[in-house]
């Protein structure tokens, strides 16, 4: 692996790789470049994970044109796809090595940080939701008791936009989350369920089950469990698997007579 | 800190924040967490989920009350005699920890003496929380084992303030909860590394470690290292520094990192000492209402842009990474420091922070055992005596700092000032979620600014209504010190005859309504908790 980052950075395949490397006993993201080549040998494949696709998303609105290469998972890849339909990413300019991937409902087989969330507490399974439980499960409950249910786990919500900010495809410079006409700004906890489920609406055809959300929620939301819910109903609705294919998706077909072109978003950094 | 110091010995959170997640029961006193000190709130959560119990004592309705077996809504200022009525309570039904008690610690005589007279009954008529949920807070508490107690500047910003910790050193004392894993008294920290402020001696009375400055051995001990015959006098605190500028008795201030115009009690007299001086220069990374009045003004970098550690509220010390080089002509404190210092003709000849880190662990017995390269991104927690001392979750293990934990018997006293005909209402002052203390570094980001872009004052939907008040009217606040105007915010979270302010707005300056007179004798920490203020709808 490492011997082919080093070709791809010295024939200038790309001009950095995304990958991790252990900094005081810790796996990070790391940014490695032909300039420090020596780094290559930190570099490491290990449980770690992070939307390095978020981070590629973010260097590519500074500068459309690098070639960037990544470590990609199963779901790295997934965000990758959802990626390049919404045009965040050009195909062209990024080579990935695939790497061993986590279970989820895709893939029951991996390597990661992420292999099953914690066992929940007796009280959370008395008055909220279990993070371990299938759609189904939920769904076992009366409606009133799902309610009662999510409630309590939203209410819990510190509002730090922790599951916003690590997802690999919330990349609108404008967020919904923060409209004062959808949910009312400057109360804790934020104004529910809106919030979550304002969220939730635009995970789908988006959300490509990383689980990342749910892993950086500081108070065990089940996040993951609410937009697999959603992403069922998308599966059903239009027989579409997010993250499957880099074909376009039903949500952004704009029908024969518009002849918009969808473009990347511009960032508030490259409008200064 | 002074309270925690003269029970403990140690003025500092007991346990580690990841303990309180297996605590048997919590119970958060004067702490809105969730909107303060949101990680530690995680903790909270986590631990209730898994089957601790919770008390919420706050004279707000917080968020984290939602979650509570019990919460109370105790009067402002009442701190006191609600821990002592739940003493009260524990001692009445023999649920206190008599072994421990009778090992580890002293003058439980009096404790039990004067906790005696603060019947359910009695503590009612003063705190406003009935007989029946102070029995089942008292119950939760020294039956869950063990039992973790957090408080925040709810307990610590009154006239009372070491008088509310001693109370909570007792009551944790009580059930034999100091120096067990999961238990402990936490006092979280309002700043990042106001914890290692302290512990490097940014208080006026003693040097790194808390080595007292009035001990002879110890600033002989300084004096030799740093080559200079060093004084026994301790310095001035802030609150005792402003009548020493009106008076003309202090000339120059150099203010690093603070913004006190906005963030100290009594916005007009504080304005009118600091006008009062010669020559002001405030050290600080953006234009603060301070800054703002200063004669000089030097850049400081901010923690993105420079080497050093940060010691947390859990006595963890960790490094920080410089991630970007100083923007403009910014530099970090340390050097700012070393240059003022040598141009005062102290030379000053550090190369980097790592050389200033290892001088202070030389001096310094509680980091002896530190150096950066064992602090790697983990940190250590202090005490780390040696090299191979793996730092220590929490204190008073085997025996208190002190020798033995110290009962100090309370009596209640009410706050400064309570509502009269003239002041009808309480005020209370803090913080909200989305900004940090006087907002000069949230104010400035987008997404914070987003969330809150302007002061309030929550009123109960009863007063407002009564008032003929609606959301978003304009109200003018006054109090002896002065007037200021917030656009009303109704919420059950006060109530009726309470009014909320947060402190991070500097075009609603909160603090021109409170008191700097009102200070705890001992920690001169002003009571920001509790005034006295009338109220008024805005008319044009």
């Amino acid at each position: 692996m490492n011997t082919k980052v080093k070709h791809w950075l010295e024939d200038e395949t790309i001009d950095i790789f995304l990958g991790y490397k252990i900094v005081d006993g810790h796996p990070l993201p790391h940014c490695f470049t032909k300039e420090r080549i020596e780094e290559l040998e930190d570099l490491i494949v290990g449980q770690a994970r992070y939307s390095l696709e978020k981070i590629a998303t973010h260097i590519t609105t500074v500068n459309p044109d690098i070639k960037i290469g990544m470590l990609a998972r199963d779901c790295n890849q997934r965000a990758l796809n959802v990626l390049f339909i919404w045009n965040q990413l050009n195909p062209e300019n990024i080579e990935t090595i695939n790497i061993n991937c986590c279970p989820s409902n895709l893939k029951e087989h991996g390597d990661c940080s992420y292999l099953e969330p914690e066992t929940a507490g007796v009280y959370k399974k008395q008055v909220g939701v279990d993070n371990n439980l299938q759609p189904e499960d939920v769904e076992k409950h009366d409606q009133p008791q799902r309610l009662t249910r999510w409630m309590y786990e939203f209410q819990k919500c510190i509002k730090c936009y922790g599951c916003r900010n690590i997802c690999p495809v919330c990349f609108c410079t404008e967020c919904s989350l923060e409209h004062k006409e959808l949910v009312d700004p400057g109360t804790l906890p934020p104004e529910i369920p809106i919030f979550h489920l304002v969220r939730a609406v635009h995970m789908a055809g988006r959300c490509i089950d990383c689980g990342l959300c749910e892993d950086a929620c500081p108070v065990d939301i089940p996040l993951r469990l609410l937009y697999r819910k959603v992403n069922e109903i998308v599966v059903n609705v239009f027989d579409y698997q997010t993250g499957a294919s880099a074909q376009q998706s039903p949500f952004n077909i704009l029908g024969d007579t518009v002849t918009l072109e969808p473009k990347p978003l511009e960032s508030v950094e490259t409008q200064n | 800190m002074a309270g925690l110091a003269a029970a403990f010995g140690s003025g500092a959170m007991t346990n580690a924040i990841a303990e309180i997640e297996d605590a048997g029961c919590i119970f958060v006193i004067g702490s809105n967490t969730t909107a303060c000190h949101p990680l530690i709130s995680r903790r909270i959560f986590r631990a209730k989920e898994k089957g601790a119990r919770l008390i919420v004592a706050d004279p707000r309705n917080i968020q984290l009350s939602r979650f509570a077996d019990v919460a109370v809504q105790q009067r402002l200022g009442s701190d006191v005699a609600l821990l002592n009525g739940m003493m009260h309570i524990i001692i009445k039904n023999g649920w206190q920890a008599k072994d421990y008690i009778a090992d580890r610690t002293e003058d439980y005589e009096q404790l039990e003496k004067t906790v005696a007279a603060y019947t359910p009954e009695r503590v009612q008529t003063i705190t406003g929380v009935a007989p029946a949920d102070l029995k089942r807070m008292a119950k939760l508490y020294a039956t869950s084992q063990p039992g973790s107690l957090l408080y925040a500047m709810g307990i610590t910003q009154h006239t009372t303030g070491v008088d509310n910790v001693k109370s909570c050193c007792n009551l944790a004392m009580l059930c034999g909860y100091v120096g067990v894993y999961g238990g402990g008294v936490n006092p979280l920290r309002g700043q990042n590394n106001v914890q290692g402020a302290c512990d490097m001696g940014g208080l006026p009375d003693v040097f790194p470690g808390y080595q007292k400055v009035s001990d002879p051995e110890v600033v002989e001990k300084f004096s030799k290292a740093w080559d200079r015959k060093l004084s026994f006098k301790p310095g001035l605190t802030i609150t005792d520094m402003v009548p020493a500028m009106l008076a003309g008795k202090l000339k120059g201030l150099l203010i690093i990192g603070e913004n006190p115009k906005l963030s100290d009690p009594d916005w007009n007299h504080l304005s009118h000492a600091l006008k009062n001086l010669e020559f002001l220069v405030v050290q600080e990374l953006f234009l603060s209402e301070t800054a703002q009045v200063a004669d000089v003004v030097l850049a400081a970098a901010s923690s993105a842009e420079k080497e050093g550690t940060f010691t947390n509220t859990e006595r963890r010390c960790m490094r920080i990474h410089k991630a970007i080089e100083p923007i403009g002509q910014s530099l970090p404190d340390w050097e700012i420091i070393r240059r003022l210092s040598t141009a005062m003709g102290y030379k000053m000849d550090y190369s980097d922070p790592e050389e200033i880190f290892d001088e202070m662990t030389a001096l310094t017995k509680s980091y002896a055992g530190m150096n950066y390269q064992r602090l790697g991104i983990d940190g250590l927690q202090w005490p780390c005596p040696d090299h191979d001392h793996p730092g220590t979750p929490y204190l008073h293990k085997h025996q208190f700092t002190r020798g033995k934990g110290k009962f100090h018997a309370i009596e209640y006293q009410d706050p400064a000032e309570l509502p009269d005909e003239q002041y009808p209402y309480f005020l209370t002052t803090g913080r909200m979620f989305a900004h940090f203390h006087t907002g000069t570094m949230t104010r400035v980001s987008p997404h914070l600014d987003i969330e809150q872009t302007t002061g309030y004052v929550s009123i109960n939907p009863k007063d407002a209504g009564s008032l003929g008040v609606k959301q978003g009217d304009m109200l003018v606040l006054s109090s002896r010190r002065g007037r200021m105007e917030a656009p009303a915010r109704l919420s059950e979270s006060v109530e009726p005859g309470t009014l909320f302010l947060p402190i991070h707005f500097g075009e609603n300056p909160t603090n021109v309504l409170t008191n700097a007179e009102a200070v705890d004798p001992l920690a001169k920490i002003p009571e920001f908790k509790v005034s006295a203020v009338k109220v008024e709808k805005l008319t044009a």
